[in-house]
């Protein structure tokens, strides 16, 4: 486990920083944003990455409702952590991105505000479990509202063809008659791809780093609870 | 032909900073359990031992 962790440690860094490289120094400067474009490439891989931190705690929120494992219990605590965190700064990114194109940081816009919805029940999700004493109890409650959480993603996904809003369609790829085609150039969409690679990368060591980290403090609090008996 | 620069460069170091320290903390916070497990683990060998040479005697 741990030399996994290493090798998905510094091939995700080195990945990162050869995809910087590669988007500051060999693409051109996009004729209708300029250079704040650049901040797409931080900003749609840490939302992909987000929607599947979140996919992760709903997967293992079910497995651990229906198993009742507490690894899998961990496995959701840590997909939370890591998830909640490329939240954040999605909000951060985007709105900074905002301000270049649509000059402001902030609209209540139906795109923005699901994703900020989905931040705070995932804070919520935290609180919840820091107000538990009972371990089983906690797993199940954060179970039942990672499951919860996740059903806004959908929503933020569609949000942009559902309602008017002032945030772009989809990115990536944009259905045409049918058929879904890129919606942006090759030159700007091969480092994209890359950056959402290694990025995701990225997040399967911190997801692994931090699922050690909760198991031993399952095992730290069994060790401690059983000083107290 | 810059223009917004700053913009990017606050979002980049944002991110980078971000992760800099979760990464540290979270190492920090393995390290740190890890050495109050081994040092309960420790105590307990010690603990079972002991009880053990009390009953042989």
């Amino acid at each position: 486990m741990k030399k996994i962790i290493f090798l998905l440690e510094w091939t995700s860094i080195i990945g990162l920083l050869a995809c910087a490289l590669w988007v500051f120094l060999k693409l051109p400067i996009e004729a209708s944003q300029g250079f704040p474009q650049k901040i797409m490439y931080l900003h749609v891989p840490s939302v992909i990455t987000t929607y599947l931190a979140f996919f992760v705690v709903f997967v293992f929120s079910i497995a651990y409702l229906w198993k009742r494992e507490l690894m899998f219990d961990q496995i959701a605590k840590a997909s939370a952590e890591v998830g909640l965190v490329f939240c954040a700064l999605v909000l951060i990114t985007g709105a900074i991105w905002g301000q270049t194109t649509w000059g402001t940081y902030w609209v209540w816009d139906a795109r923005l505000t699901t994703t900020l919805l989905l931040f705070l029940i995932f804070m919520g999700y935290f609180l919840l479990r820091m107000s538990v004493n009972d371990r089983d109890k906690e797993a199940r409650l954060a179970s039942v509202l990672g499951i919860i959480g996740f059903l806004d993603i959908p929503i933020i996904h569609k949000s942009v063809e559902w309602w008017r809003t002032l945030h772009q369609p989809s990115t990536l790829f944009k259905v045409d008659s049918g058929e879904a085609k890129p919606s942006m150039p090759s030159e700007l969409l091969y480092p994209l791809l890359a950056t959402i690679f290694v990025m995701l990368a990225f997040y399967l060591f911190l997801l692994l780093l931090r699922f050690q980290t909760e198991k031993r403090i399952d095992t730290l609090n069994q060790l401690l609870a059983e000083t107290q008996d | 032909m810059l223009i917004g620069i700053e913009y990017v460069v606050v979002a980049y170091v944002i991110w980078l900073f971000t992760f800099v320290c979760y990464i540290f903390m979270t190492k920090r916070r393995l390290k740190i359990t890890n050495r109050a497990v081994a040092a309960l683990e420790e105590k307990f060998t010690e603990s079972s031992t002991h009880s053990m040479t009390e009953k042989n005697k």
